[in-house]
Order: structure tokens, then C-alpha cells, then sequence
């Protein structure tokens, strides 16, 4: 009996998004919850990596056709890693101004709106 | 020959100029004003067009129509444009009365022209990648909006909008890779083709579904619209105008234009689902909005519950359903704005936010009180265009079922309830002789305009029908915006 590791690897991908985002949901401090948003984003980076994977993918190179992956999907990963390097950073810099005004970053103590 | 792309590169020059002329006030309002009568023009030429031709597609950097990044525009979309360019005018004028001693002015003006290059880019692309760009460019400037002021309350909300974008542009972003993984393509017209003719795949259902949360989030729809009532009441007044009247009706044209006229609301079994997912948003949004005091908290709810209604149209899929949706959208937008920048007057003028202290505000402020009372008059079907958006909604909800008309019915019912709560109290005799302190012009001329325009669409009200019904045709018939995005 033989395993698809491409199916697992796509599992395994979705698993590290999904305990990113349950990192980022069960902590109250705003370091722990960029740390597992984060981690989330890795998981999807990896997910589209790998959907560019193909066995007999080629492209034209400087003339001459050679063995290679989706290049669409490079393309991709690379304006994604960058809106979620934006996201992260406006949130530790929202986290710090907290910091600043109330002295503390612990989110289950901000809990002025609420209803 | 048309030129869509202006549309989203206008507002980025205007993004970078404004933070290049910061020192310069008067040379930044000089810009900011041509930059809008630039988008003002470019919205008529590209409008006239559309109406001639039906649909416009444009391909950027001169590639064949559906190999490069790919626009298109058709009528439904071009009241989108329009919406979005008028309200973030009224909104530049509005906040121009406040700014009077603002040292930021210049972040400001940037950040709204990032908002607005956003929201035109999500009702232009035609593929799903630059579609999720643009949401995220939306969503992030509108973050840092919402903590403009900078008090502690701010940053929290900004920080529970922001932390759940980011979940869902994750799911989003696994959805479209999802997508091209089965399809081979990103561009929205070849995805339709292959939703189409591969119905009741399981894999469609699932990327359709985190494509929905992706959009679902910015569009506040039940359950995920937690962050809005907070980011809304937390916001300057005049980007909650703009966020309420002009991105929500951006992230509801994205819904529509992918997922009801592109994919198709029969292709996809989970689609199915919308028109209940609509109602549920509607009457808890009108339910959440009965017990409020805080009265743009109030507003935010109702526009949430306002949000449901017009997404329950989009799914019934019936052709009145989209001619309410269409004169719902018409309508909803100016009377959102009017409502938020009236709600942002008194609290401006009697520096209190819950409703139930703002006893006497008629004698006070009678012009503010009115602008709010024809807001209403508007939002929940009054004599104005208002009435024959909810004749039409009304008529699709009892078509499709009695069960949904009646749910309809009641949400409309409850959002007329709260509003009628905050009038009672605003023409009730004053408490006390505490008079109110003075307006800004500006901040009054941006409350006239929409006024002017809610009075104006009133009378167009024959015309605005016979639109509803051009354009409910083309978003049944959604093989000629395929078509358009595909290139043939």
C-alpha cells in the first residue's frame, strides 16, 4: 500500500496553518498571537509552494528549455510573504502604542468595547 | 478605447504626493482637489463608455485581454466607481473642517487615497490574486484609519479588525490556490467556464467556501462580523462614512461579480447557502442594534443588518432579486454616509456619544437632526429612493419563499424600531440649557451634498427602475462578463 506524500505534505501544510491560527486565538498577549499568526503564515506559504510544484514542468531559460517548477506560483509567494510581513508589522507596532498607553499588552484585559 | 487603469493609479499618485507636500497645506489641498476632479472625469469618460458598450475590459502593459493583470468594468460596477469617488470626496471635505489644527493632515489624505486605490481595484481586476491584493490594501489602511485619533480604544479596535483579516486573508489566499490548482488559471473568466461545467466537485465547494470567508470578513456578514460595530464607533466620522458607505458596497459588488454573476449560484452547492447566511446577518445585526446606546455603535449595527439584506438578494439569484439589489446599492450608499457624518456632527457639537444625553439636539442643531432624519427616511424605505429598494427586495424575498419575506420583513422592521428610538430622543424637549457648541462649514457642506444627492436620486427615481432593470439582465446573463474577462 503506497501513500500520496503529495496529499500528506498538503495536510501537513493546512495542520501548521490551523495550530498558527489556535496559537494565535488561545493566548491574550499580543506577542504570542503575532508569533502564531505567523506561524499560520508559514503554513500557507508552504501550502502554495507546494500546489507549484509539477513532475514535468519546463520553461524556456536563455534560449534553451529546462526542468522547473510553476513559476506563477513563485510569483505569488513572493507578494504574499510581503502582505503578511505588512500585517505582522502593523501589529506589533498597534501592540506597542497599547503598551504605551495602558502599560501592559494583555489583550483579555482590553476589554473596554464590548455588546 | 477607455482608460479603467487611471481609475486605481490616480489615487496612488495622490497617495505619494500628499506625503511629498506634507509641509506645503495649501499645495496639498491644491493636489488632493485635482487628484478627485482628475478621478471625477476619468469615472464620466469611463462611465460613458460603459454604457455604450455594455462592458469594458482593458488590459494592462498592452498584453492580449486575459494573459496580463486584466480590468473590466461593466454597469452595476460603474455605480461603484461613482459611489466610491463621491464619498471619499465628501469625506476629504468633511474632515477638512476638523483639520483646521491637525499636524497630520498629510497621513491622513495618503492613507484614504490607499483606501480608495484599493476599493477601485477590487471592482475593476479580473483575477482573483489581485482581487485578494487589493482587499488587503483596502483592509490595511483602513486599519490604521480606524486608530487615527490615537486614544486607547482605537488601537484596540484596530487591532480585533486586523488580527481577523489576517486569519481570513489566509484562508482566502489557501482558496485561490486551491482554485488554481484544479483550474490552471487565476483569471476569474476561465474559473466561471470551469465551475460551470464541473458542478459538484467537493473541491469547488471548499475553495468556494474560504473564498467567502475571505470576502466575508471585510464585508461584515454573520459570523464574522464581530470587529465592526467596534472599528466603526471608533473611527473618525468621516471614515466611517466612507467605510459604511463605500467599502461594504465594494466588498458586496466583489461578492456578486464572482460569485453570483462569474461561478454562478447554481454551479456550486454551498452557494445555495447565501440567501439564508444573508437573512441570519440581517436580523442579527437588527436585533444587536435594538439594545444599543452608544449611537454610531447603533449605526454600525444596522449597517450590518442593512449588509445582510443586500447579500440575501445577491443569492436568490432571481431577476428582481437583482433589480432590488442594484437600487438597494444606489440607495444605501449616500444614506449610510449622511448617517454617520450627522451621527460624528452631534457628537462633534454636544460631546457625548450615547444617544439617550442627546435630548433637545432638534432645537440645538435642526439641520444636523434633519440630515439624520432623511438619512433614515432613506436607509429604511421613507418616501425616497428607499421605498422602491425595499418594494423590489420585498417582492424577490416573497417570490423565492414566504419564510424568507417574512424574515426580511421583520429585520426591516426592528433596524426602523432603533432608529426611531435615537429620533424620539434627538425631537424630545431639552434636559438642560447646555448649548451646543459650534460646526465647522465644511463639515455642514459635506452633510448638505449627500442630502442634495439622497433629494436628487429621490426624483430619478423612473430612470434609476429602468437602469436596475438594464443591469439585472447583465448580472443574470454572466457569460458576457466572462466572455469580456476571458478576451473573446
Amino acid at each position: 500500500m503506497s501513500i500520496d506524500l503529495g496529499i500528506v505534505a498538503y495536510n501537513l501544510s493546512f495542520l501548521l496553518m490551523l495550530l498558527g491560527i489556535y496559537c494565535a486565538l488561545s493566548h491574550s498577549d499580543i506577542i504570542k498571537v503575532v508569533c502564531g499568526l505567523s506561524i499560520s503564515s508559514y503554513g500557507v506559504t508552504l501550502f502554495v509552494i507546494q500546489i507549484g510544484y509539477t513532475q514535468s514542468g519546463s520553461t524556456l531559460a536563455s534560449g534553451a528549455v529546462v526542468p522547473s517548477v510553476d513559476p506563477l506560483m513563485e510569483a505569488l509567494v513572493l507578494t504574499a510573504v510581503v502582505i503578511e510581513t505588512g500585517f505582522m508589522m502593523l501589529m506589533l507596532a498597534i501592540g506597542i502604542r497599547i503598551f504605551q498607553e495602558e502599560g501592559h499588552m494583555d489583550l483579555s484585559l482590553l476589554r473596554r468595547l464590548r455588546g | 478605447m477607455s482608460n479603467l487603469y487611471y481609475l486605481v493609479v490616480l489615487p496612488l499618485i495622490g497617495a505619494l504626493l500628499s506625503l511629498v507636500l506634507a509641509r506645503w497645506r495649501r499645495a496639498s489641498i491644491l493636489m488632493t482637489s485635482l487628484i478627485l476632479g482628475a478621478l471625477v472625469v476619468s469615472v464620466i469618460t469611463v462611465g460613458i463608455d460603459v454604457f455604450d458598450h455594455g462592458i469594458v475590459t482593458e488590459s494592462v502593459g498592452g498584453w492580449p485581454v486575459g494573459t496580463g493583470l486584466g480590468m473590466a468594468l461593466d454597469l452595476l460596477g460603474v455605480v461603484i466607481v461613482a459611489a466610491v469617488t463621491g464619498l471619499s470626496a465628501t469625506s476629504f471635505i468633511y474632515f477638512s473642517g476638523k483639520a483646521q489644527s491637525d499636524e497630520r493632515q498629510s497621513i491622513f489624505y495618503s492613507l484614504v487615497f490607499f483606501l480608495v486605490a484599493g476599493l477601485m481595484g477590487m471592482t475593476l481586476v479580473t483575477d482573483i490574486f489581485n482581487l485578494f491584493v487589493f482587499v488587503e490594501l483596502s483592509s490595511v489602511s483602513a486599519c490604521v484609519l480606524v486608530s487615527y485619533n490615537r486614544r486607547s480604544e482605537d488601537f484596540e479596535a484596530a487591532l480585533k479588525y486586523l488580527v481577523l483579516e489576517t486569519i481570513s486573508s489566509f484562508i482566502f489566499l489557501g482558496g485561490i490556490v486551491l482554485v488554481y490548482d484544479q483550474v490552471g488559471s487565476l483569471n476569474m473568466g476561465v474559473i466561471g467556464v470551469f465551475m460551470r461545467n464541473e458542478s459538484g466537485n467537493i473541491m469547488s465547494d471548499i475553495s468556494v467556501a474560504m473564498m467567502a470567508i475571505g470576502l466575508g470578513l471585510p464585508a461584515a456578514i454573520f459570523p464574522l462580523h464581530t470587529w465592526l460595530p467596534d472599528a466603526f464607533s471608533r473611527a473618525p466620522s468621516s471614515i466611517a462614512a466612507l467605510l459604511a458607505g463605500a467599502s461594504k458596497l465594494v466588498c458586496f459588488y466583489a461578492i456578486v461579480r464572482l460569485f453570483s454573476q462569474v461561478i454562478g449560484l447554481n454551479s456550486v452547492s454551498i452557494l445555495r447557502l447565501i440567501p439564508w447566511i444573508g437573512l441570519a446577518t440581517a436580523l442579527f445585526g437588527a436585533l444587536m442594534a435594538l439594545v444599543q446606546v452608544d449611537i454610531k455603535r447603533l449605526l454600525g449595527y444596522t449597517t450590518i443588518a442593512s449588509g445582510g439584506l443586500a447579500l440575501a438578494l445577491a443569492g436568490i439569484g432571481t431577476s428582481r432579486g437583482f433589480q432590488g439589489l442594484v437600487l438597494h446599492m444606489i440607495n444605501s450608499a449616500p444614506a449610510k454616509a449622511v448617517l454617520f457624518l450627522s451621527a460624528g456632527c452631534l457628537i462633534y457639537g454636544l460631546s457625548v456619544r450615547d444617544f439617550r444625553e442627546m435630548k433637545g439636539a432638534w432645537s440645538a442643531m435642526p439641520g444636523v437632526c434633519l440630515a439624520f432624519l432623511v438619512g433614515c427616511l432613506a436607509d429604511l424605505g421613507g418616501p425616497s429612493l428607499g421605498f422602491f429598494s425595499k418594494a423590489y427586495m420585498m417582492f424577490a424575498f416573497v417570490e423565492t419563499s414566504a419564510l424568507m419575506g417574512l424574515v426580511g420583513g421583520l429585520s426591516t422592521v426592528l433596524i426602523a424600531a432603533s432608529y426611531i428610538r435615537v429620533v424620539q430622543v434627538l425631537v424630545s424637549s431639552p434636559a438642560s440649557g447646555d448649548g451646543a457648541g459650534s460646526i465647522p462649514n465644511a463639515m455642514l457642506v459635506a452633510i448638505g451634498a449627500l442630502v442634495a444627492s439622497i433629494v436628487l436620486l429621490t426624483f430619478l427615481f423612473w430612470p434609476l427602475i429602468s437602469f436596475a432593470e438594464t443591469t439585472s439582465l447583465q448580472i443574470i446573463d454572466g457569460m458576457r462578463l466572462i466572455a469580456a474577462m476571458v478576451g473573446i
